[in-house]
């Protein structure tokens, strides 16, 4: 009886004095936010990009015709006119600088800036994060039957891997392009391919390093089968760097995205890439639209990587390169 | 060296096969609206259908896919990228008309690039952890975040604010740099700084971080204890190991600096190769397409090929590996 109350007792130093006290969530990001400001910046702007695509036409459950988009202000292909008392008759606002009711001017077609800025955060995030989603599943995939496989499968894939990789990834948009007429889904799955090299490569890494673990043999020889060691007790160990990848990843296909429109090669749709692509064309007599749809994709891109490297100072610090 | 150059050029087999084979199959996936709108072109035919099926034949789309492969390839091999669906020229003619405009854009780049991070570099290493190096490392990082085309657009109205001056912004405007120096360096001139600051941010990096390194090695503490002046230390001793890995770095990023001159041709509608590749694209000229991705990856490669031996000859040790 004797011992068990010492067990007792030590059990309860353990709690009070070794383990760390419980914190909550708040205060855990709070501290995060202190150490990494550049991190916490960036989720900041990411979730602002995040509440511009979602909340663009809010409330979303009133019919449209009647409510006024909530944060876009006004409709993406909503033109303005102004009545001109001098010629008596109505004359398209273009070209317009910053005012109250245009925060960002207007473009050559009389639509209001800020509002396509917002409106076009839609299709960054859909393309990102799409692709990222389809890219990582696939990425992942292949990297576990590269690294199970071993031997002769493992080189061959590793070299179509590489020689993906070597491929600078505009080539490969332009050849998907060119193939067909590009809808929003065709763009996501080409930047989904150029996203699958980087991801299972990565993550072969680690599960070949993870796959020699003591444990990792344990479950075998406790009877395990393959896919519950998988499942269970690998793939555990690769969230960390897929979560880092998925992050900097989206960074990089909104860029790319960003870059096929602004040659005029992307989708039809409002998208900032579009967006620079008309605004260069009068950009020294009103630079408003050129000036601030490249300052979303910048900001954009920029907080994605750079929430990406904060993500791998915290969870995994051995990634960095 | 021998073994070595002969493992490096089997390595790059893979990236040469996958490039032609991505670019045949996207060429035998000839979309149909590219097939119709050259057979409506044509004459004498009785029906669009037919119309159609000629084209087909034509292009050999009806042959198996294997044999079009094998004749791909022997084209290929005979310097045959095709002919122009638009011009009617052979692909190879078209592109080397365009190559010298893309090719002075890429050099007068890496120019800027070394102009800029090779002093910057310097400075910022020998005063570490000043001031001087805070700044310029800001802007280093600033020159990473945005992208290329941003940077342009930005250059564009900083210099049409301040000096009132802009550069001719067409391509009609554009002349060979033979023909009238000054006003094709005119043209040129911002594209280059803005993909030069681009690839520039990220040599001063590295250079400044393998300039830390090689400061602190015993040989240059000898070369203190000598009595050697600064600048005999950092030009003769310090300067020569560091810039290795950095020139291996700007040679990898030959193909960032070709991404990259794609959307600045485009956006200072400068006469190149990407400009003509965007426009073939819009056309649907899909050999034009084709041949200018294969021409890019080709001279990718053998860039990557070239840093590699040259990176074996100069620093022994990585033969080995």
């Amino acid at each position: 009886m004797e011992s068990s109350g010492a067990a007792d007792s030590t059990a309860l130093v353990l709690e009070r004095e070794i383990l760390p006290p419980r914190v909550s969530a708040w205060r855990v990001a709070l501290r995060m936010g202190l150490r990494k400001p550049l991190g916490a910046i960036s989720a900041f702007i990411i979730v602002l990009v995040f509440g511009a695509a979602m909340f663009a036409g809010w409330p979303p459950l009133v019919d449209m015709k009647d409510a006024q988009p909530f944060l876009a202000r006004y409709e993406a292909e909503e033109s303005f006119f102004i009545y001109d008392e001098a010629r008596f008759m109505e004359v398209g606002l273009q070209k317009e600088p910053p005012s109250m009711a245009h925060w960002l001017g207007t473009d050559d077609q009389a639509r209001d800036t800020w509002s396509r800025i917002i409106w076009g955060a839609r299709r960054s995030l859909r393309v990102g994060l799409g692709a990222l989603a389809l890219g990582t599943i696939v990425g992942v995939f292949i990297a576990f039957i590269s690294a199970y496989s071993r031997g002769l499968t493992d080189l061959i894939i590793q070299r179509i891997m590489d020689a993906f990789q070597a491929f600078p990834p505009i080539l490969f948009l332009i050849l998907m392009v060119t193939v067909t007429e590009p809808t929003e889904n065709w763009l996501t799955f080409a930047l989904a391919v150029i996203s699958v090299p980087s991801v299972s490569r990565i993550v072969r890494s680690v599960i070949i390093t993870v796959r020699e673990m003591p444990y990792i043999e344990a479950a075998r020889v406790i009877g395990a089968s393959a896919p519950r060691i998988m499942i269970r007790h690998i793939l555990p160990n690769v969230t960390a760097p897929i979560i880092i990848i998925f992050s900097i990843g989206v960074g990089v296909v909104i860029l790319a995205e960003a870059s096929l429109s602004f040659l005029g090669l992307g989708p039809p749709g409002v998208s900032w890439g579009e967006m620079l692509n008309q605004g260069r064309l009068f950009v020294l007599t009103s630079p408003w639209q050129a000036l601030f749809s490249g300052m979303a994709i910048t900001l954009a891109v920029l907080a994605f990587n750079l929430a990406g490297d904060a993500l791998r100072d915290i969870l995994d610090p051995r990634l960095r390169i | 060296m021998t073994a070595y150059i002969f493992q490096r050029v089997l390595l790059t087999i893979p990236v040469i096969l996958l490039a032609v084979t991505l670019v045949f199959l996207a060429g035998h996936a000839v979309p149909d609206y590219a097939v119709r709108s050259i057979a409506q072109g044509l004459t004498g035919a009785e029906n669009l259908d037919q119309a159609k099926q000629q084209v087909r034949h034509d292009l050999g789309l009806d042959k198996p896919l294997l044999q079009q492969y094998v004749e791909y390839v022997g084209g290929l091999a005979k310097g045959d990228l095709g002919t122009s669906f638009i011009t009617k020229q052979p692909v190879l003619e078209e592109l080397k008309l365009r190559m010298p405009v893309s090719v002075e854009l890429g050099l007068l780049s890496l120019l800027v690039a070394m102009v800029v991070s090779i002093p910057v570099g310097i400075i910022s290493a020998v005063r570490q952890d000043t001031w001087l190096d805070y700044v310029l490392r800001f802007m280093s990082i600033l020159g990473l975040a945005i992208p290329a085309f941003y940077l342009g657009v930005l250059l564009l109205i900083f210099v049409f604010k301040v000096f009132d001056w802009a550069p001719p912004l067409t391509t009609t405007a554009y002349r060979d740099l033979w023909e009238d120096p000054v006003q094709n360096l005119k043209q040129m001139a911002l594209p280059a700084i803005a993909g030069g600051l681009a690839l520039g941010a990220g040599m001063m990096r590295l250079l400044r971080s393998q300039l830390l390194e090689v400061l602190r090695q015993d040989f240059v503490r000898t070369a203190w204890a000598k009595g050697l002046r600064e600048r005999t230390i950092i030009f003769r001793h310090v300067l020569k190991n560091a810039l290795i890995p950095v020139f291996t770095f700007a040679g990898l990023e030959v193909g960032i600096l070709f991404s990259g001159e794609i959307v600045l041709e485009w956006m200072f509608s400068i006469p190149g190769m990407g400009v003509y590749t965007v426009t073939s694209i819009k056309q649907s000229d899909f050999p034009t397409v084709q041949g200018f991705v294969l021409v890019i990856a080709t001279a990718l490669v053998a860039t990557n090929l070239l840093v590699d031996l040259t990176y074996g000859w100069l620093d022994p040790r990585v033969r080995y590996q």
